[in-house]
């Protein structure tokens, strides 16, 4: 018995490190991207709810009564409530401009929130297009690179005349979303290539190209998003955790992000 | 490296004593038996066999030799000559015809902390999952060593992570010991030996992983007789086959296994739509006397797996034909030549080989266009390595033994080959791969066991090298022992370890899609200090009790970074090749607890458990905002029991009882609104690894029954259908007409209650 006192005298080791047992869920969350293309800029405080609890879809408890503003440079812009949305609005007129730096700023009582966020500059988007055979036409997407701090995501649709939306498919590389690491061509990136084909039925089509450029955060909030929406179970056996990232300052968590963007439309016919 | 030359010098130099030395090997197949004990009836002098069954003894004149090894019948040697050369045969026990005498190889050992040690019975004994006799899943009822998800053979040894744990089978490193996405091992249970496995303690010899060693040694091949064995069970059956190919000079052992998923699934599948899934291994070993002093073994091994799955759509007259592969090979093979150059010296020189290839393949083809369209994709990820090595094993005197050594490996990384493929459109295709990699490393090492009195000892130094970083790193080994009297043995002991290669692993599970990379500038090597004690006692030769407290840092451990998603699956950035230092993230981890253990190894009875108390905590800077976590498989209460119970010489029934806390795993805290929609909700995920799953725990019963040729083994797992969790997923549900959402955390479970039945035979 001595021996096994001894022993136990012995093995009095402790960790050099503790890890805290419980962190309290955030009370708030805070949502909203701004765009100069935008004519509306929202902002969303809504309650955080714990998990394995019923939530009250009627009374989702968005947080009213709150200050917010959104701050460029020297100038800030209130933000009021709106009752039929919820959201915290203000239209904007010319105040979301590109290559800029925002603040958002949120108050009520002891609750003061803060988050920053920085609009990309614009860019021109070119499309080429090119008949491949009878019924299969091919888009080359191209833009103008910024810098290397502005992100690309590209999607495109296809919309036939016979209200049938067809598929446009990217014939390497997927395409949607591009980082700033493609070949450049004379100041033009250029995205992979795609092309769609008629439906039997149809004789026009109307594609339907966007290229939106985002700051990092952003791009990579996104980026993350789309992968946790994608993920069926099987892969997420396969994949490691996504713990999408907050940049939200203070008692809360959510996103404040900005975007620019361009669109195009192009009419075919088979 | 002056000050080891002079001391392995002067050791070499040979005198004093006369001496016996040999080998000890199984009457009837010729097999050395390794760790059989040789003893002078009246003195203190002692000695085991070395891995190749090698002795070298003090002969002590008027004396008598005893030699002994567990199911053996004891030998004695009388008036031996001086320096004479024995080669020692053993029989085997036979049992009497009125009562069950079974005694078992101990499998915690006294003087070596933290081994364990199993031999081929001891593995064929346990009831285990569908039957099949898994050498990984064996090792999982011990204590400190535990799967990291439900089912899979991927081990955590005392809170390290899967890529921590060197596996060798016969000197070669197997670098994905998995089939079936992790449920079976790579190790069929007929050509092994034994297994030993070390998770702490470690000897100099061994090196290149941070927390265990797992060494697995196949059978010789049987040099006097042909014998046949096998087993047809649920998924699988096996064969081996043994025998002389020169009898007492040379023999050769065949061994192989495989699934029969595929032809069972056949029936059920549709002509248009069809999805095949098998795995096999093969093992071979060759062994020849090439003369008194030299012995020659080749052993090989190759094991694979392979899921399949082709469609054909119809197109008009023709067919879209669309086809997705998934396959992983291991294989390995040593040269190894054995000599005795002394008396007292023994050489072990080998030739080693091992490859890991990991292939991933779509196609569609379109033979209906004009001209004919194939595309699709081909994603390779391939890792070989070749080693020299050379083992010296010195009797120097009564009481000491020294192993030095040293070994080289050449390693060639191509992680990840991608090619795009489009006959279409040439200008599409494309190749796209991350940078291949050829490292060395290797490692001088020395290593002194010994004894004096009731004191013991195994102190060695390891020197291992990295020469693209440039760094040689000392690897201390130091364990000292004494025993008490009333048979009480106490030990203590440091090792240092460092790991120049890393995994890039997506779970638990040990999964084809694992990537093995070299240390880089960035991606350190890891390292780490282990600090065991032990105290053990012995009870009359039959049961044993052991304590062991250990302490591990680690240093240069691995996570994702956030967000990583390296499969790119349903992204176009999988096309893109990345730099693997953006992948991961280094950071520290810290393993600590308290293993008790208990042994029955003779009687009816025998059995196995124990009880462990662990933490395993890491930090890294860019997880979990910098604070410290537990990692996935912290489990904080072990219990674990394993037993046979001989009900007459034909029948024996076993068990396996398992109970662990649930590991931690993240998952979402809350959730939360982007706007006003209420499909826009989106997780909260407060901190890392921060929910602890629910209690693991399951129950296994097995009955073998003896027959004249063979024996059958019915066996249930998880007896009670216990849904133990394997993964947790949020489920959100609106009820009461849109009003009220539900999101609750669902247990997903995978093992039900299992029954299964199989043949094994042997003549």
């Amino acid at each position: 018995m001595r021996f096994l006192l001894l022993f136990f005298s012995l093995c009095c080791f402790s960790s050099c490190v503790s890890v805290e047992k419980e962190i309290a869920l955030p009370s708030h969350s805070v949502y909203g991207f701004i765009s100069p293309s935008d004519t509306l800029i929202s902002i969303y405080v809504v309650k955080v709810y714990p998990r394995n609890q019923e939530i009250y879809l009627d009374s989702k408890q968005h947080l009213k009564d709150a200050k917010v503003y959104l701050i460029k440079g020297s100038d800030t812009l209130n933000l009021a409530f709106n009752l039929t949305s919820n959201s915290y609005e203000a239209a904007n007129k010319n105040f979301v401009t590109e290559n800029t730096a925002y603040q958002l700023l949120i108050q009520k009582e002891e609750l003061f929130l803060s988050a920053q966020t920085f609009v990309p500059p614009s860019f021109e988007m070119k499309i080429d297009t090119l008949r491949r055979d009878n019924s299969t036409y091919e888009l080359r997407v191209k833009w103008n690179k910024k810098n290397n701090e502005t992100f690309y995501k590209l999607g495109t649709n296809v919309e036939f005349d016979v209200r049938y939306w067809g598929e446009f498919k990217w014939d390497s590389g997927g395409g949607f979303w591009e980082t700033n690491d493609l070949n450049q061509h004379q100041n033009l990136i250029t995205s992979p290539i795609g092309s769609f084909a008629f439906v039997p039925q149809s004789t026009v089509a109307t594609t339907t190209t966007s290229l939106t450029a985002y700051n990092k955060e952003s791009f990579d909030y996104l980026k993350n998003q789309e992968l946790l929406d994608n993920r069926t179970e099987f892969f997420e056996r396969l994949e490691p955790p996504i713990l999408q990232k907050s940049n939200i300052n203070g008692d809360a968590v959510g996103f404040f992000g900005a975007f620019t963007k361009s669109e195009m439309k192009i009419n075919f016919k088979k | 490296m002056k000050h080891i030359l002079l001391i392995l010098f002067i050791l070499s130099s040979e005198k004093i004593y006369a001496q016996i030395f040999g080998r000890v090997v199984d009457e009837a197949s010729g097999e050395a038996l390794v760790g059989a004990n040789l003893k002078w009836k009246n003195k203190s002098t002692s000695v085991f066999t070395n891995a190749y069954g090698l002795f070298s003894i003090e002969n002590i004149k008027n004396d008598t030799l005893i030699v002994s090894f567990i199911g053996y019948k004891e030998q004695k040697l009388f008036a031996i000559n001086e320096s004479q050369k024995l080669n020692i045969q053993l029989q085997t026990q036979t049992l009497t015809l009125n009562e069950v005498e079974i005694k078992n190889t101990q499998i915690f050992s006294d003087v070596h902390p933290g081994k364990i040690k199993l031999s081929n019975a001891q593995i064929k004994g346990l009831p285990l999952l569908l039957g099949e006799k898994d050498l990984i899943k064996a090792f999982q009822l011990m204590p400190g060593i535990q799967e990291i998800s439900e089912g899979s053979s991927s081990l955590s040894v005392r809170g390290g992570g899967k890529d921590q744990n060197l596996i060798l089978l016969d000197e070669s490193t197997v670098y994905n010991p998995n089939h079936l996405f992790g449920f079976f091992s790579t190790f069929n249970a007929d050509p092994i030996q034994q297994a030993e496995i070390y998770k702490g303690a470690f000897p100099a010899q061994y090196g290149g992983r941070l927390s265990s060693v797992i060494d697995v040694k196949m059978k010789e091949g049987n040099t006097e007789n042909f014998e046949v064995e096998g087993g047809i069970g649920l998924i699988s059956s096996r064969l081996m086959v043994q025998g002389p190919l020169q009898k007492s000079k040379s023999s050769f052992l065949l061994s192989g296994r495989r699934t029969y998923a595929d032809w069972l699934m056949k029936p059920f599948m549709n002509s248009r739509e069809q999805t095949s899934y098998n795995f096999g291994d093969l093992n071979a070993k060759m062994n020849f006397y090439l003369n008194p002093n030299n012995r020659l073994f080749l052993s090989f091994y190759t094991g694979s797996d392979l899921l399949l799955q082709e469609n054909n759509i119809p197109r008009g007259n023709s067919f879209l034909k669309d086809m997705t592969q998934l396959s992983w090979k291991n294989a390995t093979g040593t040269l190894r030549l054995n000599t005795v150059l002394s008396k007292k010296l023994f050489q072990n020189a080998s030739l080693v080989y091992s490859n890991y290839n990991m292939m991933y393949k779509e196609n569609t083809e379109q033979p209906y266009k004009t001209p004919p369209v194939k595309l699709g994709m081909n994603l390779n990820s391939h890792l070989q390595d070749y080693s020299l090595k050379l083992d010296y094993d010195y009797f120097a005197a009564p009481n000491l033994q020294v192993k030095w050594g040293a070994m080289h490996t050449f390693r060639k990384f191509d992680p990840r080959d991608f090619e795009y493929y489009n006959t279409s459109n040439s200008e599409d295709n494309f190749k796209n791969s991350s940078p291949e990699a050829n490292t060395n490393d290797g490692a001088v090492y020395v290593n002194f066991i010994g004894k004096r009195n009731s004191f013991f000892y195994e102190n060695g130094l390891r020197l291992s090298y990295f020469p693209s970083l440039n760094l040689i790193k000392p690897e201390p080994r130091i364990m000292f022992g004494y025993k008490l009297p009333h048979e009480i043995t106490v030990t203590g002991s440091y090792s240092k370890m460092n790991q120049y290669l890393h995994l890039v692993s997506n779970t638990g599970n040990g999964l084809p899609t694992d990537i093995w990379i070299p240390a880089t500038a960035s991606l350190k090597p890891g390292s780490s200090d282990i600090l065991g004690m032990s105290a053990s006692k012995n009870f009359k030769d039959e049961w044993k009790i052991t304590a062991e407290a250990y302490y591990k840092w680690i240093k240069g451990s691995n996570e994702y970074k956030n967000g990583v998603n390296f499969l790119g699956v349903g992204q176009s950035n999988n096309l893109q090749a990345f730099n693997w230092d953006d992948v991961l993230t280094q950071g520290k981890s810290w393993n600590y607890g308290y293993e008790f253990s208990i042994e029955k190894s003779k009687g009816r009875f025998t059995a196995f458990g124990g009880y462990t108390l662990a933490w395993s905590i890491s930090k890294f800077d860019e997880i979990n905002n910098g604070r410290a976590f537990y990692n996935r498989q912290d489990r904080r209460h072990i219990l674990e029991f394993s037993g046979r119970y001989a009900l007459t010489k034909k029948l024996t029934f076993s068990s396996n009882f398992n109970f662990s806390t649930g590991n931690a795993l993240t998952v979402p805290d809350g959730l939360y609104f982007t706007n006003d929609i209420y499909t826009s909700e989106r997780d909260v995920y407060n901190s890392y690894n921060g929910f602890r799953a629910e209690n693991y725990h399951r129950l296994d019963l097995g009955l073998n029954l003896k027959t004249k040729r063979g024996s059958w083994d019915f066996s249930v797992y998880n007896v009670y259908n216990r849904k133990n969790p394997y993964s947790y997923q949020v489920k959100n549900q609106i009820q009461q007409n849109g009003k009220v959402m539900n999101s609750t955390l669902n247990r997903q479970w995978l093992l039900p209650i299992i029954p299964s039945v199989s043949y094994n035979f042997k003549f």
